[in-house]
């Protein structure tokens, strides 16, 4: 029972797993629930009477009534799905809401406060909408006061504090359920800080699980001839169980070298259903995992070479998550990496131990607020929880200064009475400052006193205040990158990733199209995307602020300026507001978005689109002989959009999450596809621009005039330079630009007009109006027999008008309205 | 009798006029408004004759009988009656619109004549408008009201004009100025001269609410004739930007014009305005540049950013352009300078950082290079010919500037022709918002002019097919489909302008094909 | 009410972390920490001396936010040795300018009758 300390609640709410820590300043402590255990199942069961059930209890029901209990909810959260449960339908945060009051009402067990205030962990990849649902969730729980943070920060939080050392990096390699996070610390006079991290959102213990049942599907189709697969959702039930076996299976290959996989009556078959009995050794799990090892030892030495730290530098290595307990992951990580394990880290709990640390830098006491004796006097104290410097500052203020018998002076002595500071006079604004010392890696109190005009002492509200020495982290870090998306599909970053939060900022921007006052045809939308591409219709819409022209008090013609503010608070809440600056009017109506759902079939068409290039990418790259590295990079696209396939296959069985996880990742190999895409299109730009170049010198020098060849030689330099600099862009333009003064030329040749005739002839079926179109080429057919040219070429005019622009409409970025 | 005689053979002249038809060539389509207008004003003239010459016909009997002078009185009173009715816009003018009469003044100039021939509909809104204006107080109700009569109707130049008076009196001034600017975009076909007149007289009050005497000057010189106030107007400017304009010519131009009272204010301000106008002195002292670069001392990039402050702080004095270039330049000797090097290189060094000196300095380099476009580009620096050495933080800077204004230009037509594209695929019956159209256009002009003037030539060649394809498109669609002719027009007229400008034949080509043979 | 953004081209030096944090660039990591937090807590309890910081374009308005910010972009090394390069002019505060944008441009001679001068009374 804590009856005196602060209490701070961290949560780890995990896909497979949850667990809750707590920590009073001096000790973080795992919460343990009912069974003794610190981890919590992440299930939640539903019978037919509605009766809920959670975790453990909810796990014994899986083997029997599968039906009735649902776990892996917490990648759904943010999306419509509704998720049915026995006959009962539930939103992911309803489950996910089950999940947290168990949590909390194990809290309440072991420390005796029921909690209102907390810290949640989520995935890193987590975007606005998704945190917004474990808010909710959050509330619905019973929770008053929440903050979010990210699981790579808390596993590096609760790794980092207290580090006995004042020099040197650590590595935190995070595998969960379905994310794979690693995060660099390193610590620098006296403070830790967080310098680097990636990951793969696509990776985590999942994919363990699927290459093992993978492996078993393979022996069942050898030894009985039966195809299981995930495509087919009749075999859902029996892969499910298959897949715990697994898992039971691989725990036990934890304590010893071989292990048996026992499903009485599971292989469906003609003859009637058939056990399943199958052995399993250490090997064959390190076979297996191997792949998906290599991945994530892949993405540690990148982090490594980004941060120009090499593997011999990294003092200690920490794992995090439910794998990293799989010894065959332990030896093969130290040993690809050469880097030595920290001892003494549960992987299990760390995450919900940074959070609870996290807690207390937040200043989220989880207890009720104890009622101040009438007699003192307040005071408003703002100092940090948790101090990473030994000399921090605390700030006050006297409220009711005014008043009898006031203190105008304060003095702070720490309570091991070691230290104190002088009398301090309040400010003309009846506030202080003091600096105060602390005593490394401990928990410091300070005593308050306060004395008033006539030199009285007098009793103060709060009496004392407390104060951590250790790693802090006093701002929760934004997971991803959020701008605003801009008609050019650039997008200007408004917080980067790793911005402390709350955050606010505000740039000028303007108007690409005219918005009439009062019309209900114009609108002015401003995207707000999130993601880490620069180029915006990558990235996901996570809200977009409309200002209608029905609700505009002036018309806002083009190249209006609009100030955009967006404002994050600590919890990732996003608000946005645009001030039309000329007519001085906001808007702050920002339509929030949803996760979008993952249709099977817009996700396969997506697919084959993706399949369609990389094959072009290919051949291109077959073509213009590009090298072992572009090479390799395409191999990579087509090893993703592998996994892409099976997950698909995977979604139609009936596995949400496995579309979502399709949805991104087709995002990413689309990025991917259009960085190798526009690499290739290089030589073959390069190409038309020679070819264009040289017919538009050939007619400007037959017949362009003096001043059009000057026109004609500057393009021409200019493209060259464009060439030399590699821009695309620009090369396009001043191509373009020298090819029409190459046309214009053109058209004074007397051959010119009955050949732009006959192309604009042959494209007549194209045409808008098409009655009008071939009573035009019948005209022009006369023209030409006539041989008359100047009628021959109204005629051309005419054509051109009706025929739809060959000009290519590039893609805008949700219909953005700025610039 | 002789003169009955002649007085008669006036009322059969006047009748056969009537009669005769008038030349198909000059109508096109007989059931076209301008054919309606054009029959209306036909029938005017000759009730008109025929009232003179009953007047002077009733006057010669009633003499010949020996009737006195009130009969006569009586007879001139019903012609002058008469008159009125032919030619509402006298009632009109100098009685309803100052009673403010909306709707009165709408109904009666929708009858048609004089002087809206050219823009009926239009006419009709612009007079109402302008009735409306001689409120103290415009209803909502009422400027929607008269937005109704134009709505769905082609645009032309009294109907352009009453929109920007309209969008003036909900207090949108800037969408008055730009669409009573563009007023003279429309050719005389579609713009009846007082339309053009109003537009000018209110872009003179509004640039001499704003002490703008220089543009007072301007308007009146490139207008049609000028009305009283506008003459008066625009000698006030003169002498108040230090013309000559003796008191004389000043006080017979404020005696001609109506308002006098309003006006008394105004000319005696212009009177006391007699002495010479020298050319005012800078407001700030130039930058020392010497002293700033000794304050920066063994620091370079101290002088470099004193510079930069001083610019910032003073944008106007001096060229700005050689100062700005002056400030690029000492950023460029300053990334190149041993001693920053020096500097980073042991930053880097204490700091444990992970990037090189050299990798920061190209960083900087790069951020330099953003800033200062951005910079010229907010004090509309036309830096956009400059050139500098390959490489040098000049030419990455006024490549930037480009890109930027490039980029300016390339949104707009990416914005337009979504819109097209939306248009496009609406059915026939859509109602095309003409005036915000026009206003769409006139922004992207704008854009696309200010982004010519600051990038130069060689950016104008490159940002117009941009923006070429979008406005032909447009202008093509308001003509195919809604019949907008005046509108398109308008558009028509500034691209074949711009083809012209830029020697590029087989546009200009066909634009003046569009203007003239009509699609 | 948010803070007008800074004119384009400038907010390396509106914005400048030590100017925000009023430290040198010579300042050592634990003066930044503790410079930073002194500044969120006196903002939080509404210290009229916290409101304000100086740069070399005149005095700005500082927020929780812009310290938070600076206090992050500071940990960097990279990020924070391009942001002493900006820091290393800064005038004393008596000695900077009025903010830009307080230029008064020419004054201009208006006349308040002119829409009345054509028998406008509204304009």
């Amino acid at each position: 029972m804590h009856e005196s300390g602060p209490i701070y609640v961290g949560i780890d709410l995990g896909t497979t797993n949850s667990s809750a820590a707590v920590f009073d300043g001096e000790q973080v402590t795992p919460v343990r629930n009912a069974t003794g255990t610190a981890l919590t199942p992440s299930l939640v069961r539903i019978d037919g009477s509605g009766r809920i059930s959670v975790g453990h209890r909810a796990r014994k029901f899986l083997a029997h009534d599968p039906d009735s209990v649902r776990g892996e909810f917490k990648r759904l959260m943010g999306t419509r799905k509704g998720l049915t449960v026995a006959s009962n339908t539930r939103r992911p945060e309803e489950l996910a809401a089950e999940l947290l009051r168990a949590l909390r009402r194990d809290i309440e067990t072991q420390v005796g406060v029921a909690p209102d205030r907390a810290v949640i962990t989520v995935p890193a990849l987590f975007e606005l909408p998704q945190i917004a649902a474990t808010r909710e969730a959050a509330r619905l729980a019973g929770f008053t006061e929440v903050e979010m943070l990210q699981e790579p920060v808390a596993s590096a939080l609760a790794a980092g504090f207290r580090a006995d050392h004042s020099h040197g990096h650590w590595l935190v390699y995070d595998l969960g359920g379905g994310t794979f996070d690693v995060s660099l610390l390193a610590a620098r006079d006296g403070f830790v800080d967080v310098v680097g991290h990636d990951g793969d959102n696509f990776l985590g213990g999942r994919d363990l699980d699927w290459a093992l049942v993978q492996w078993a599907c393979e022996q069942i189709e050898r030894e009985h001839g039966v195809v299981l697969s995930r495509a087919n959702s009749a075999h859902t039930p029996i892969l499910g169980k298959l897949k715990r076996a697994l898992e039971d299976a691989k725990i036990e290959l934890s304590q010893v070298s071989e292990a048996s996989v026992v499903c009485p009556d599971l292989i469906p078959h003609p003859d009637g259903a058939r056990h399943l009995e199958l052995q399993i050794t250490q090997a064959d799990l390190e076979a297996i995992c191997e792949p998906v090892f290599a991945r994530t030892v892949d993405v540690c030495q990148r982090l490594l070479a980004a941060n120009r730290v090499r593997a011999n530098e990294v003092e200690r290595l920490v794992l995090v998550g439910g794998p990293a307990a799989m010894p065959a992951l332990k030896k093969y990580i130290e040993k690809a990496l050469g880097i030595e394990l920290a001892r003494g880290y549960d992987p299990m709990t760390l995450v919900a131990r940074g959070a609870a640390l996290f807690a207390a830098s937040a200043n989220l006491d989880a207890r009720p607020k104890a009622p101040a004796p009438a007699s003192a006097h307040r005071l408003w104290l703002r100092h940090p929880a948790v101090s990473a410097d030994l000399k921090p500052h605390v700030v006050g203020r006297v409220m009711r200064a005014d008043e009898q018998g006031a203190p105008t002076q304060i003095k702070l002595s720490r309570n091991d009475n070691n230290w104190e500071s002088a009398w301090v006079s309040l400010n003309q604004e009846a506030g202080f400052i003091v600096g105060v010392e602390l005593i490394a890696r401990r928990s410091n109190i300070f005593t308050i006193a306060a004395k008033d005009e006539a030199g009285n002492p007098v009793v103060v509200d709060p009496p004392t205040l407390t104060i951590v020495q250790g790693m802090s982290l006093s701002d929760p870090p934004l997971s991803r990158r959020i701008g605003i998306a801009l008609a050019s599909d650039r997008v200007q970053v408004y917080f980067d990733r790793g911005e402390p939060l709350p955050a606010r900022r505000t740039f000028r921007h303007h108007t690409v199209e005219t918005v009439a006052r009062g019309s209900d045809t114009c609108l002015l939308k401003i995207p707000i995307v999130q993601g880490e591409f620069d180029r915006a219709h990558l990235c996901r819409l996570v809200g977009t602020l409309e200002i209608p022209g029905t609700g505009l008090k002036t018309t806002v013609p083009a190249g209006s300026a609009v100030d955009v503010t967006l404002e994050l608070d600590r919890g990732g809440n996003l608000t946005a507001r645009a001030l039309l600056a000329d007519s001085d009017q906001v808007f702050d109506e920002v339509a929030h978005l949803l996760v979008p759902e993952a249709s099977v079939d817009v996700l396969e068409a997506t697919y084959q689109r993706s399949g369609n290039r990389l094959q072009e990418l290919r051949k291109a790259a077959f073509r213009h002989h590009q090298d072992g590295d572009f090479r390799q990079r395409v191999e990579t696209v087509a090893r993703g959009l592998d996994g892409v396939g099976r997950d698909i296959e995977a979604a139609r069985g009936g596995d949400d999450d496995a579309g979502l996880k399709a949805r991104r990742m087709l995002l990413e190999l689309d990025a991917q596809l259009e960085d190798l895409d526009a690499e290739i299109q290089w030589p073959a730009l390069l190409e038309e621009a020679k070819w264009k170049l040289a017919w538009a010198a050939h007619w400007q020098q037959k017949y362009g005039s003096e001043h059009e060849q000057r026109l004609f030689n500057d393009a021409s330099m200019a493209a060259s330079k464009a060439r030399e600099r590699r821009d695309a862009v620009e090369l396009e333009r001043q191509v373009g630009l020298a090819y029409d003064l190459g046309f214009n030329a053109f058209v004074r040749d007397p051959q010119a007009w009955p050949s732009l005739f006959e192309q604009a002839a042959a494209a007549v079926d194209n045409a808008r109006d098409l009655p009008a179109a071939h009573a035009l080429v019948a005209d022009g057919r006369d023209a030409l027999a006539r041989e008359d040219r100047r009628s021959l070429e109204r005629v051309v005019r005419k054509l051109w008008n009706i025929l739809p622009a060959t000009h290519k409409q590039r893609r805008q970025a949700f219909e953005s309205g700025l610039r | 009798m002789s003169a009955a005689g002649l007085v008669l053979l006036c009322v059969l002249l006047c009748v056969a006029l009537v009669a005769a038809p008038i030349p198909s060539s000059e109508l096109g389509d007989p059931n076209s408004p301008r054919a309606r207008a054009l029959r209306m004003s036909e029938l005017r003239l000759a009730s008109t004759l025929t009232a003179l010459a009953v007047f002077i016909l009733l006057t010669l009997y009633v003499l010949g009988r020996g009737g006195g002078l009130d009969a006569i009185a009586i007879l001139a009173g019903l012609v002058g009656l008469a008159l009125m009715v032919i030619h509402p816009w006298i009632a009109v003018r100098f009685i309803l619109i100052p009673l403010g009469q909306v709707r009165l003044v709408h109904t009666i100039s929708s009858l048609g004549g004089y002087p809206w021939l050219r823009d009926p509909t239009g006419g009709a809104a612009l007079a109402a408008t302008l009735a409306l204006m001689r409120r103290s107080h415009a209803s909502e109700l009422e400027i929607e009201w008269i937005e109704r009569q134009i709505q769905g109707r082609p645009l032309r130049g009294a109907g352009l004009a009453a929109s920007g008076l309209l969008a003036a009196c909900r207090g949108d001034t800037e969408t008055a100025r730009a669409l009573l600017r563009s007023v003279e975009a429309f050719d005389s076909e579609r713009c009846p001269l007082t339309a053009w007149r109003i537009a000018l007289e209110w872009q003179m009050a509004d640039a001499a609410s704003s002490g703008d005497w220089q543009a007072v000057k301007r308007l009146v010189q490139h207008g049609p004739q000028p009305s009283r106030t506008a003459v008066f107007l625009a000698l006030v400017a003169r002498r108040l930007t230090g013309e000559w304009v003796t008191d004389q010519k000043l006080v017979r131009a404020w005696i001609r014009a109506p308002h006098r009272l309003d006006n008394l204010r105004l000319l005696q301000r212009a009177l006391r305005n007699n002495e010479d106008i020298t050319d005012t002195p800078p407001l700030h002292p130039l930058v020392d540049l010497s002293e700033v670069a000794a304050n920066g001392g063994s620091s370079p990039q101290v002088a470099a950013q004193a510079l930069m402050v001083g610019f910032v702080q003073n944008p106007r004095a001096g060229v700005p352009k050689d100062r700005f270039f002056r400030l690029v330049d000492t950023w460029e000797q300053t990334l190149a300078s041993t001693s920053l090097h020096t500097h980073l290189s042991r930053r880097v060094l204490a700091l444990q950082a992970n990037h090189s000196a050299e990798e920061l300095l190209e960083q900087l380099r790069e951020q330099l290079s953003d800033d200062l476009a951005a910079l010229a580009r907010a004090h509309d620096l036309a830096i956009g010919e400059a050139t500098g050495s390959s490489g040098s933080l000049r030419e990455l800077c006024v490549r930037k500037f480009r890109e930027l204004l490039l980029l300016e230009v390339e949104s707009t037509a990416t914005a337009l022709a979504s819109r097209l594209q939306k248009l496009e695929a609406q059915d026939f019956a859509h109602n095309f918002e003409v005036v915000t159209h026009w206003r769409s256009f006139l922004a992207a002009r704008e854009i696309y002019e200010h982004a010519a003037k600051l990038g130069g030539e060689s950016l104008r060649r490159m940002a117009f097919p941009k923006l070429e394809k979008q406005l032909n498109r447009l202008a093509l669609l308001a003509l195919s489909r809604f019949d907008e002719r005046g509108f398109a027009d308008g558009i028509f007229r500034f691209l074949l302008w711009e083809a012209e400008a830029q020697h590029n034949e087989v546009s200009a080509a066909a634009y003046r094909h569009n203007l003239a043979a009509g699609f | 009410m948010a803070t007008p953004p800074p004119t384009p081209g400038l907010r390396k030096l509106v914005r400048n972390p030590f100017f925000i944090l009023g430290l040198t660039p010579e300042a050592s990591r634990a003066q930044i920490e503790r410079e930073g937090q002194k500044l969120l807590s006196m903002l939080q309890v509404g210290f009229g001396e916290a409101s304000h910081y100086h740069t070399p374009l005149g005095p700005q308005r500082r927020t929780a936010e812009m310290v938070r910010h600076a206090m992050a972009e500071l940990r960097d090394p990279s990020r924070r040795l391009c942001h002493e390069v900006w820091a290393a002019y800064c005038p004393p505060p008596d000695d900077c300018a009025k903010p830009v944008g307080s230029h008064t441009p020419d004054q201009p001679d208006p006349w308040e009758g002119a829409f009345a001068s054509f028998g406008w009374r509204m304009s």
